[in-house]
């Protein structure tokens, strides 16, 4: 008895991840957003011509929205 | 307020905490009624965190349902809690897991049950309390509470070397606890020197800029707590100990939740906190978990003990959510998170099966259960279920982080030559 939720939890968790992830997908990446900007208020980014691929896509970044508490 | 209109957060930290007050009043010989009343607490704990999942805002990135009160404004600790996107599937993880394993003791634990179950409720205050802190003070207790219950469960409650795994689990997380301290106190001082506000708010700390080498330290003393408590290589040797000889409840909660704060703790403390060294510490720690993964393997593979099994196991699937936490992508950090997930609920479930079969037979060598599937035909299949999560089968949730933290470290790697 006690094993079926965790067996119905392990094939929900793997067939349908996005009823999770969507959950957390903003989160994470407000959370890299946040760390890159405080990492480059420290060391400087490179320069456009050394940099070809920064940490996260475009596409990522444009998603983002700044709000920050909700109470 | 927040949109459930009470503060939930607050009532989820120490509802069980009240319960476990409550169950002081009830006298020691009523067994069945102090079960049925720690079933009932953790299963009210778990309706009241649903809420939390309904009523998240998926498009709000930052903390939702905070709640700030003054605790000792003068030294500026305050009482911060609040949920975000990462937090919230662990809380619930937890709530769902106390009910499992308050319902896993019902035979297995036959003494002091009264204590026990005080003990697992205090517990889950702590691990709730670890996961929504705001501030480091406030943190920093709940990571202490959640040490002192299950240094009793492995202790009293345990097999026969329960003291020398209770007292290695306790010296280990307590030397990393201690240097954690000491962090958290020159962290409040640095930035009450370089702002002028004296204050342990965490959302408030995540704004200070710290030269690089105070970054490198004080990330080397919060990193090593957590890494102890993760565990992760080679700081893992108290881990098989403390899972061989904790009850079947104890082995669940252990690696369902408590394992988790260690991770969380990178991920809400450690890396936000010092990001410069973080970075620059992806190189040491992606080694470390890739030593994990292997060495967790194959030792894992070595043992004839089944709970010995699945404790390696754990130290090897601990080891793939350091690796996509440090690849600093969005599919890194999704899957190391998925990832703290499944292994709570894959290796809280082995560590339930081990549990279940060691009661009938009174030993867990795996030598001694060959034909078991003629005897136990559903369980066996259960057990299947459970075993091909843990080994990541396409379908199952394991498959969805190990894939999307292996997607995330190779486009880091292949990113690396011109990303930070």
């Amino acid at each position: 008895m006690t094993l079926i939720p965790i067996v119905v939890m392990i094939v929900w968790m793997g067939v349908y991840p996005k009823f999770f992830f969507k959950k957390m997908e903003l989160s994470v990446q407000h959370f890299l957003y946040d760390i890159k900007a405080r990492y480059e208020a420290v060391v400087p980014p490179p320069t456009e011509t050394e940099s070809e691929q920064p940490l996260g896509t475009e596409e990522e970044k444009s998603d983002h929205t700044l709000v920050d508490i909700k109470e | 307020m927040n949109p459930v209109g009470f503060p939930i957060v607050t009532v989820i930290t120490f509802f069980p905490l009240a319960g476990a007050i409550l169950l002081l009043f009830v006298p020691r010989a009523k067994e069945e009624i102090l079960k049925w009343m720690a079933l009932v607490i953790s299963l009210v704990e778990f309706a009241v965190s649903l809420p939390l999942f309904i009523f998240f805002d998926e498009g709000v990135a930052g903390m939702q349902f905070v709640e700030r009160i003054p605790w000792i404004p003068e030294w500026g600790v305050n009482y911060v809690i609040g949920i975000d996107g990462i937090s919230l599937l662990l809380v619930l993880l937890t709530t769902f897991l106390t009910v499992l394993c308050i319902l896993s003791s019902w035979r297995s634990v036959e003494r002091m049950i009264k204590e026990y179950m005080i003990v697992f409720l205090i517990l889950e205050t702590g691990m709730i309390g670890v996961l929504a802190s705001l501030d480091l003070i406030l943190f920093y207790v709940f990571w202490e509470v959640t040490l002192i219950p299950m240094y009793l469960i492995i202790g009293v409650w345990g097999g026969p070397r329960r003291i020398y795994a209770a007292v290695k689990f306790f010296l280990y997380t307590m030397a990393g606890s201690v240097l954690m301290l000491v962090a958290i106190l020159a962290l409040y001082f640095l930035n009450g020197k370089a702002t002028g506000e004296y204050t342990f708010d965490l959302l408030k700390l995540y704004q200070t800029v710290l030269p690089i080498n105070t970054q490198y330290l004080m990330f080397a003393a919060f990193g090593v707590a957590f890494a102890i408590k993760v565990p992760m290589f080679p700081f893992h040797t108290w881990l098989p100990d403390a899972h061989v000889e904790a009850p079947t409840a104890g082995s669940v909660i252990l690696a369902g939740v408590l394992l988790k704060l260690g991770t969380y703790g990178f991920i809400r403390f450690a890396i936000p906190l010092f990001p410069v060294a973080a970075f620059k510490a992806v190189p040491i720690i992606s080694v470390l978990a890739l030593i994990g993964i292997i060495y967790g393997a194959l030792v894992s593979m070595m043992q004839a003990d089944l709970k010995k099994l699945v404790a390696f196991s754990s130290v090897s699937h601990l080891g793939f959510v350091m690796l996509g936490m440090f690849a600093f992508n969005v599919q890194g950090v999704q899957g190391s998170i998925y990832q703290m997930l499944n292994h709570g609920v894959s290796t809280g479930a082995l560590f339930l099966i081990v549990g279940m079969i060691y009661e009938r037979r009174h030993t867990r060598m795996i030598a001694d259960f060959g034909g078991l599937a003629q005897v136990m035909p559903l369980f066996a299949t259960f057990f299947m279920v459970v075993t091909l999560s843990s080994i990541a089968l396409p379908g199952t949730n394991g498959f969805v982080g190990e894939f999307l933290i292996l997607l995330g470290t190779f486009r880091r790697i292949v990113g690396s030559r011109t990303s930070i």
